[in-house]
């Protein structure tokens, strides 16, 4: 009996390790804020954490597929995807300073440069984040194929990127002409570097979508899915927690119903039915 | 118009002394100076090399990888990286054809555009199992080379201006030293005219030591020399004035340089007669006649005469005897 008593408080005392996993929709550099948010959570929900950072969202389904990590900070787009094939959930989305689920895809160039929309970048070196991502890779590759263009033939040639806050460097570094990025990641990029701000423009805003998802993992507790949940959503309310929110450049986290992501399902189905290549 | 050689030759001696310090020191400093800047700049040039064929070797893995899959930021990436290399001006990364994946200029040279060939850029292949991919394309930069042996460069020009300013200082200053110990050599030559003979030291032994103890030596005999022949003359004159003949001593053209004390009794004083011809004094022209042939021929006669005394004329033996050599 004692032994279990012994066993139990091992295991209460134990803390609890959530391997946290960050892709392209956040500005990785940004450790600082990464780092405050997962001590915030750590202190909230009692488990220790560990932030992942995933080179891609198809690392990152593999990261979720596997177990390897707990959570996963993704992109709409990869969402619609993976969910059916890896079985993960949303357990909360992040708000933008209007308190909504929606973001924008924005196209970027440098601020000399007479680009007025998309498709003046015909036959320019142009920045994709991710193949996966909603906003720095689907939305202008819907766009455009709306009007019959097609990225491949269209862009001389797509950069990926891997990363939103990448393919903004790449446009101030003058790699590429132009970018699609996540109108978070820029609010947040030209809030933590001034350059961007001053010598990149927004010629184009495309939106507003669903929102970038947190999902967990199948398999994950549902106890602990609901305590990282509640943790989330209390974040707002409390003035650290708002100030950690603010860094990553969202006004809170909320959840939203299953059917949130349709209207990026759509635009997928449409660029597979129509070829973007 | 003076031929430059003689313009050279009639130098004074300092400024040929500084000139030739100057010449040296040129000679010199300047193909060192030369020969360390230019091969500092091959090392650096080198080292630069190196570094950057060594980077692209370490990452080459990673390039190729990039390159196969036209990963272009990933590329770019590289090439940043090797871009911020201290004394590289810009890397590419080119295709197999040689169109640009990735420039550190991408403004100048966007994604795709066909770059020419370029002799002064460095070239270090991507391979796979001897396939050439692609290539990375440096140049190195000159600016940088220039600033990085410019203290070197300086150094070696401060020198050799120091050496210079030495060696003509050296030059002026031994010039000045020997004008300066010729000038109391002659100084000592001029006083030993005047009879002040004394011995010049200076602090160095060498050959203008020598030659002022020569000169000392030369006129230390020559005022010997001098002694006897005062010594000489005032014996004879002595002797010549002891005599109560009237005796002249008379030089080539005949004209009296000497003459003894006894023509004082012939109304005569010694300025009187000096310079003047002997043969004017003699009466008879006949006699005189005698006398110029003789001292034309050299010979020496004897003969009575005339002699023109201040107040009357005398009867006179007079006796020529000729000195046949000095």
């Amino acid at each position: 009996m004692k032994l279990l008593f012994l066993l139990l408080l091992v295991a209460i005392l134990h803390a609890r390790e959530i391997r946290i996993g960050f892709t392209a929709v956040i500005t990785r550099e940004d450790t600082e804020s990464i780092q405050a948010l997962v001590e915030y959570l750590s202190k909230k929900t009692g488990f220790s954490f560990k932030p992942v950072f995933a080179k891609s969202y198809d690392e990152m389904d593999y990261f979720l597929a596997m177990g390897l990590v707990d959570l996963g900070y993704i992109c709409g787009g990869p969402y619609v995807e993976g969910r059916e094939r890896y079985g993960y959930r949303v357990l909360v989305v992040p708000l933008n300073f209007e308190g909504k689920p929606y973001y924008y895809s924005l196209v970027v160039a440098r601020v000399e440069k007479p680009y007025r929309r998309l498709t003046d970048f015909a036959g320019k070196p142009y920045a994709f984040s991710d193949p996966k991502s909603n906003s720095g890779s689907l939305v202008p590759t819907y766009e455009l194929l709306k009007r019959g263009i097609r990225v491949g033939d269209f862009f001389k040639p797509i950069v990926y990127t891997y990363s939103h806050y990448e393919s903004l460097i790449a446009v101030h570094k003058g790699f590429v002409e132009g970018a699609s990025v996540d109108s978070l990641v820029y609010e947040h990029a030209i809030r933590l570097d001034k350059n961007l701000q001053k010598e990149l423009k927004v010629i184009e805003r495309y939106g507003p979508y669903p929102t970038k998802p947190l999902v967990y993992r199948k398999g994950l507790d549902p106890s602990v899915v609901n305590r990282l949940r509640r943790a989330f959503i209390s974040m707002k309310e409390e003035e650290e927690g708002k100030r950690i929110l603010e860094a990553l450049g969202i006004s809170g986290f909320s959840t939203v119903e299953e059917d949130f992501y349709e209207p990026i399902r759509s635009m997928i189905n449409y660029v597979k039915r129509n070829g973007a290549f | 118009m003076v031929p430059f050689k003689e313009r050279l030759f009639s130098l004074s001696m300092g400024t040929k002394l500084s000139l030739t310090f100057l010449l040296v020191i040129l000679c010199v400093s300047l193909p060192i100076s030369y020969l360390s800047s230019h091969y500092s700049e091959h090392l650096l040039r080198n080292q630069i090399n190196d570094s950057i064929v060594q980077s692209v070797k370490a990452e080459e893995g990673n390039i190729r990888t990039a390159l196969l899959n036209r990963d272009y930021w990933r590329v770019y990436r590289h090439v940043e990286a090797l871009a911020s290399l201290k004394g590289i001006e810009y890397v590419a990364v080119l295709d197999e054809n040689r169109f640009v994946v990735a420039h550190s200029l991408p403004q100048e040279y966007p994604i795709g555009t066909y770059y020419p060939e370029n002799a002064e850029e460095e070239k270090v292949y991507i391979e796979s199992f001897g396939k050439k991919l692609g290539m990375v394309i440096f140049r190195i930069d000159h600016a940088f080379l220039e600033s990085s042996i410019m203290p070197l460069k300086f150094l070696s020009a401060g020198f050799t201006f120091l050496f210079a300013t030495l060696g003509v200082s050296l030059g002026i200053f031994i010039s000045l030293r020997i004008s300066g110990r010729l000038k109391k050599i002659l100084r000592m030559a001029e006083d030993a005219k005047e009879g002040k003979l004394y011995k010049v030291s200076f602090l160095e032994k060498d050959e203008l030591q020598d030659f002022s103890d020569y000169l000392y030596r030369s006129f230390e005999n020559i005022n010997k020399l001098l002694e006897n022949v005062r010594f000489e003359g005032e014996f004879f004159s002595s002797l010549l004035n002891s005599l109560e003949e009237m005796v002249f001593v008379l030089d080539r053209e005949g004209r009296i340089v000497f003459v003894n004390r006894s023509v004082g009794d012939y109304g005569y004083s010694y300025h009187d007669l000096l310079g003047r011809r002997f043969i004017c004094f003699l009466c008879d022209a006949g006699k005189r006649w005698e006398v110029r042939g003789a001292m034309r021929k050299r010979e020496a006669i004897n003969l009575e005469g005339q002699f023109r005394g201040r107040s009357k004329k005398l009867d006179v033996l007079i006796g020529l005897s000729q000195r046949k050599t000095f």
